[in-house]
């Protein structure tokens, strides 16, 4: 599935840039890759980097393709994401009003921890500790 | 008040601003340490966190100040743009001035006046214990 190259929000392009099917990268720091392993009705997304207001646009991609794609079930791995800020935190709280399932999968680094903790998204999201106890590979 | 370090930086306006900013304060911790002061990892990460939605809320081209003496760390940003009450009424929803706030020790905010425009100081601890 293609996007197009430019994704614009404001008027201000946010060098998005798919780079094709199942890559979706944001330009400098924060990429969303979908892992083929998972079980079949389970998308499950691989995040790295730094996931601000300005990369944001590839997580939602990313999640807009599962969506469409049907899947019963999103997993995202958050290990790899070294900053999120309110506009992350707000992306994944806007998924899970659209997904079927949705969890969290850790282990999550310090500044993901500590947003977590500070706004109480344990109460509102599930949160996995591992791929393990989430029922992955 | 004397400081031990400081840095200051425009960062460009547009898409990248946010990240520099994160930069900047990951510089200014790493040059602490060399010069003998710590900045725990824990206030780091909150640093950069402020740091970042001041800057991609500042809506153009700001001015980024950091600040590091013996009683923590100043993150100051000329040019911010303090909000307006926050959109409501779409559920769960965390609002990024809320998030400086939980984090910060004390908020200072200069209102815009003709001759300048707005300047918000935020302090934090330089050694927030990491858990």
């Amino acid at each position: 599935m293609t996007k197009s190259p430019e994704f614009a929000e404001d008027g201000v392009p946010q060098g998005f840039v798919a780079s094709g099917p199942h890559a979706y990268k944001s330009r400098g720091v924060a990429k969303v890759t979908r892992d083929s392993s998972a079980p079949p009705d389970t998308w499950l997304l691989v995040l790295r980097g730094e996931f601000d207001r300005d990369t944001v646009p590839c997580l939602r991609a990313a999640l807009d393709d599962a969506q469409a794609g049907g899947a019963a079930r999103i997993a995202l791995d958050l290990s790899g994401v070294t900053f999120g800020d309110s506009s992350f935190l707000n992306e994944l709280l806007e998924a899970r009003t659209r997904a079927g399932e949705l969890v969290l999968v850790g282990p999550f680094t310090g500044q993901i921890r500590r947003l977590f903790e500070l706004t109480g998204t344990g109460g509102i999201l599930s949160l996995a500790p591992d791929r393990d106890s989430a029922g992955l590979a | 008040m004397e400081f031990w370090l400081r840095r200051q930086c425009r960062p460009p306006a547009g898409p990248g601003a946010a990240a520099e900013a994160r930069r900047e304060v990951h510089r200014l911790a790493d040059q602490a340490l060399f010069v003998g002061h710590v900045v725990s990892r824990a206030s780091e990460d909150d640093a950069a966190l402020i740091a970042s939605e001041l800057v991609a809320h500042a809506d153009g081209a700001c001015v980024l100040e950091l600040r590091l003496a013996s009683d923590g760390l100043d993150i100051l940003v000329m040019g911010a743009r303090p909000p307006f009450p926050a959109p409501t009424g779409r559920g769960p929803y965390v609002f990024w001035w809320d998030l400086v706030t939980m984090l910060a020790r004390d908020v200072t905010v200069r209102r815009r006046t003709p001759s300048s425009g707005a300047v918000v100081r935020v302090h934090v601890d330089a050694e927030r214990p990491a858990r």
